[in-house]
């Protein structure tokens, strides 16, 4: 349930502009991600699987529309700390993987 | 499942590590609980993903919560933070000891007391120079204090080069102190996490366990904490002693720089340069830089990274680190049974950040760099050193995110704390504590050489009987 709505999150937040993610790549991300939730302390992973889940029919609009919506979530309490955990750890897997091969 | 021994060791870090092994040379019977995994050094590649999910805590994801975040780090892992760090050594330095023992009113402190524990940290563990030439991003670094006036150094690591081993061997604890336990008879045992102690009236008696997901009823008798400035006041909290209120750290603050010529090997490990002119108060120094590591620093501007990234070798991350004056605080958070850190970083610790970062700005450019990327995200590059004021002004909190590696103090030795001189807690009749959460204060440098010196005058107290 969780991958699908993950990966969609950082194609927006690493490649608002759609230049063009790996898709190795990103899929291994997608992964590495999934298992930051199950490895970070429990009570911050089971918020931030919630409220991945709640935010799971914006993935349905429009990329643009998509991507400024998480723009809107920036410096706001919680929400704006969950799309800096995604930009961030989601870069981080990302270019672990392109590094190290998908 | 039942374990018993004569003294119970939790932890396997430098703390722990030194006291098992100077307890087993004396002849007594030492059980090492360690939490984390056996792994070998070479197991997964430095500051990896690989290795964070390995030997790091939470995978690396634990942040201490308050008006600034900081994201701190813990390995858990046999042999601790020594088997992920840079490796780096800092000689306790004489001055800091001595201030501490007369403020603090620690006996039998200060440098003189602590020399010969010293001396043989250095001889036990093979501190040595970086062989030939430490790496183009630390020869930028020197270059830029020699422009600037400013001391800098090579700082030694703790590794050997054997012969027929070019690139020599890190001297972790699973290399050095941990098999010299063994082969002194104690046990270590991976996978096994003491969840608290149990207590008869004001003895210790054994502890309560978890080994792959059964319960463990260890029996001793005498215990010494040693799992680290967070586990170690975890779980005397959770054994009803009210410690970790104290706790202190070094926040660091890092920034990519870009070079006209190619600065980063990452094939080298940390490059080993820092500036001295300021220490104890503030380090700059280099960090590792591989691609990924690159990119976390360069999330904004998804152009402006991938524009970057493409030239990835001329670009380096450089920290500047502080001896901050915040305290921290360590709970318990029930139900989850995990750790909570408060810390709350000042304006005062805010405002000596902010010159750090300016510090080394200026020294980056004295090196040849061509501009910055400012470590507030979406904010322009930072190009002279006439823009070096902006550097410093974002410093804010709510701007910027801070990192630290190095955490203490949670039971600090000081007059009318929790412990006595020798890290014996007044609460209880057997139980001692001998890691990072001894240490009064931050000594703002890597602590790990202090840390392995005062545990071994510890241990040997203790061995003594």
């Amino acid at each position: 349930m969780l991958t699908p709505i993950v990966r969609v999150l950082l194609e927006d937040l690493l490649d608002p502009e759609s230049h063009g993610l790996d898709a190795g790549c990103l899929a291994g991300a997608t992964q590495d991600m999934v298992q930051r939730m199950v490895l970070m302390p429990r009570y911050m992973g089971v918020g931030i699987a919630a409220m991945t889940l709640a935010l799971g029919p914006l993935t349905r609009l429009p990329k643009a529309r998509r991507v400024a919506r998480w723009d809107s979530f920036r410096g706001r309490p919680l929400v704006g700390d969950f799309v800096e955990f995604y930009e961030k750890m989601g870069t981080f897997t990302y270019y672990t993987r392109v590094e190290h091969g998908a | 499942m039942t374990r018993d021994c004569d003294w119970l060791v939790i932890g396997s870090g430098p703390g722990g590590a030194m006291t098992a092994s100077t307890l087993a040379a004396a002849g007594h019977s030492v059980l090492v609980a360690e939490e984390g995994p056996a792994l070998p050094v070479g197991s997964a590649e430095p500051y990896s993903l690989a290795e964070m999910d390995q030997k790091w805590r939470n995978g690396g994801l634990t942040p201490a919560f308050g008006p600034v975040k900081v994201t701190y780090v813990e390995a858990r892992c046999v042999g601790g933070a020594s088997e992920v760090n840079a490796a780096l050594y800092h000689p306790p330095i004489p001055e800091l000891l001595d201030t501490w023992a007369a403020r603090y009113g620690i006996d039998g402190f200060g440098a003189a007391a602590l020399a010969p524990h010293v001396d043989a940290v250095e001889r036990l563990l093979g501190v040595s120079a970086f062989p030939g030439s430490p790496g183009i991003a630390s020869e930028r670094l020197r270059e830029g204090a020699e422009r600037l006036g400013w001391k800098s150094t090579q700082v030694k690591r703790f590794w050997r080069y054997p012969p027929g081993e070019p690139g020599g061997r890190r001297q972790s604890m699973s290399e050095t102190l941990l098999p010299a336990a063994t082969r002194s008879g104690a046990r270590v045992e991976s996978g096994l996490r003491i969840r608290r102690l149990r207590l008869e009236g004001r003895r210790v008696v054994g502890a309560v366990a978890l080994a792959e997901g059964r319960a463990v009823d260890i029996r001793c008798q005498r215990v010494v904490l040693c799992a680290g400035a967070v586990q170690t006041a975890l779980i005397l909290r959770r054994s009803g002693l009210s410690v970790g209120d104290t706790l202190t750290m070094n926040p660091m603050i890092r920034l990519a720089a870009s070079f006209p010529d190619k600065v980063n090997e990452p094939e080298l490990g940390v490059p080993v340069e820092q500036i001295e002119q300021f220490k104890p108060d503030m380090t700059l120094g280099c960090s590792h830089s591989s691609l990924a590591h690159l990119a976390l620093w360069l999330v904004g501007d998804p152009q402006e990274r991938d524009r970057r990234l493409a030239e990835w070798q001329r670009l380096g991350v450089f920290y500047a680190k502080v001896m901050a004056r915040a305290r921290g605080r360590v709970r318990n958070v029930p139900v989850f049974d995990e750790a909570f850190v408060r810390y709350a970083v000042g304006p005062e610790d805010l405002e000596l950040l902010g010159l750090a970062a300016e510090r080394l700005g200026r020294v980056l450019f004295a090196a040849g760099a061509e501009d910055l990327v400012s470590p507030v995200p979406g904010d322009a590059p930072i190009r002279g050193v006439d823009d070096l004021p902006r550097l410093r002004a974002g410093v804010q909190a709510g701007k910027v995110q801070l990192t630290a590696i190095h955490l203490h103090s949670t039971v600090p030795l000081s007059r009318g704390g929790p412990v006595d001189p020798w890290g014996q807690l007044h609460a209880w009749e057997n139980a001692w504590v001998n890691d990072a959460s001894l240490l009064p204060d931050t000594p703002g440098i890597n602590p790990q050489g202090l840390i392995l010196a005062v545990a071994r005058r510890n241990a040997e107290r203790l061995a003594r009987g």
